[in-house]
């Protein structure tokens, strides 16, 4: 893709697709002539683009990790922590089994009948899939079943890139459950599941507890395994080195960090923080 | 328990104690909302508040003048939010105070008539 030099160029996290734009139409009031090209991944996909040269000036990620794991200190400073979120199981009324599963037996569900279709998003590029491993190693402990990790991990009918395809793909209704962020079930107006602070990944007291939980995935380079720990959900965005709009990039963050930007991430299911 | 106002216009919500505890908290030690929510919630045994409850509060009460942010870089790690209490926000705790010392002659009055009755055995089941 053909990019104008002078566009302000953002890449985000898809589950951060809404808020961005609507944070984005802030800064047109300031600057209605200003060309923005907007850009979106999971997370770990955006982080490895831009360490692969891609530039872009702000870039928005699901979890803070990332930063550190791709970008601090080669091509990143420093990340800022904005929000936080929890991790939910979403659905909709024509899922199969919709009108049985609760908190107590969603396991049960979607293990029970074969013709459910489970999905999540791939944990080697975006957080939510990392995250609903985590979860699943979580739900094992909390509900006292051994294997139930294994056995959701054996049981997923469809493996997406991002958290927002998942949720697409739930809407079109390839899938009947989807495991998912609670902003963008919000957003999208699923029915959702959800799970006790000890497991959703949402609460610093339990920080110690979700980091028992921990997932393989393929490193920076070939051969080379990156270990995920648990730990709680923190979105975090930040300017790149090689920006060349960084005046501009930091406007757009003060926007996304500020009283406006705030109440935009939570009208859309986020926790400001 | 509703925002009591000040004669000063500051004013704290006593409401489940999260604010004054808050206010508190960063008195004690200016910190970020991660770790105000594992500090809060060890003080306050008694009841679990979600961390989206201490978020909105601190925003709350930046938005009050009772304490400001800014950012701050950790050795390892993300920059976030750190709270500050302002003088604003030390006048509206010392009034809170005064309103929960008030509060607690209101309760230990009260379960001292209960108790004197309970010993007079002025009180039965029967009554």
């Amino acid at each position: 893709m053909k990019t104008d030099p002078n566009a302000l160029k953002i890449l985000h996290a898809g589950a951060l697709r809404k808020p961005i734009k609507e944070c984005i139409h802030i800064l047109w009031e300031r600057y209605p002539d200003l060309k923005v090209e907007l850009d979106y991944a999971g997370s770990r996909a955006c982080a490895k683009a831009v360490a692969e040269g891609k530039i872009v000036d702000v870039i928005a990620l699901a979890d803070y990790q990332v930063f550190n794991d791709f970008l601090i200190p080669r091509f990143v400073d420093m990340s800022f922590v904005f929000a936080t979120d929890q991790m939910v199981l979403a659905f909709d009324e024509f899922s199969t089994g919709s009108n049985q599963i609760n908190g107590q037996n969603w396991m049960d569900v979607l293990l029970g009948n074969p013709t459910i279709k489970y999905a999540r998003s791939d944990h080697r590029l975006d957080p939510c899939g990392y995250r609903t491993l985590i979860l699943w190693q979580l739900a094992e402990e909390y509900y006292r079943r051994p294997g139930l990790y294994q056995l959701l991990e054996n049981g997923w009918s469809n493996l997406y890139p991002k958290s927002l395809d998942l949720a697409v793909a739930l809407m079109e209704g390839k899938i009947d459950y989807g495991f998912e962020y609670l902003s963008v079930a919000k957003q999208m107006d699923f029915l959702y599941i959800q799970f006790p602070p000890e497991i959703n990944l949402s609460d610093p007291r339990f920080a110690d507890h979700y980091a028992r939980a921990k997932v393989s995935i393929e490193g920076n380079y070939p051969g080379l395994e990156t270990v995920i720990t648990g730990a709680p959900i923190e979105f975090s965005v930040a300017i790149p080195k090689n920006s060349n709009q960084k005046e501009l990039a930091q406007e757009f963050i003060d926007i996304l960090t500020g009283p406006r930007g705030e109440e935009i991430l939570e009208t859309n299911g986020l926790i400001p923080c | 328990m509703a925002a009591e106002k000040t004669e000063n216009g500051a004013s704290v919500s006593l409401d489940r104690m999260i604010q004054p505890m808050l206010l508190l908290l960063i008195l004690k030690k200016p910190t970020h909302g991660y770790e105000l929510i594992q500090s809060f919630n060890a003080l306050h045994e008694g009841e679990i508040v979600e961390p989206g409850t201490i978020y909105r509060n601190l925003r709350r009460m930046e938005k009050d003048e009772f304490v400001v942010s800014s950012w701050e870089a950790a050795e390892s790690g993300p920059a976030r939010r750190k709270y500050t209490i302002t003088g604003k926000g030390l006048k509206a705790l010392q009034e809170a105070v005064l309103k929960l010392e008030q509060q607690k002659r209101q309760i230990e009055d009260y379960l001292s008539e209960y108790n004197n009755l309970v010993t007079k055995g002025g009180y039965s089941d029967e009554n």
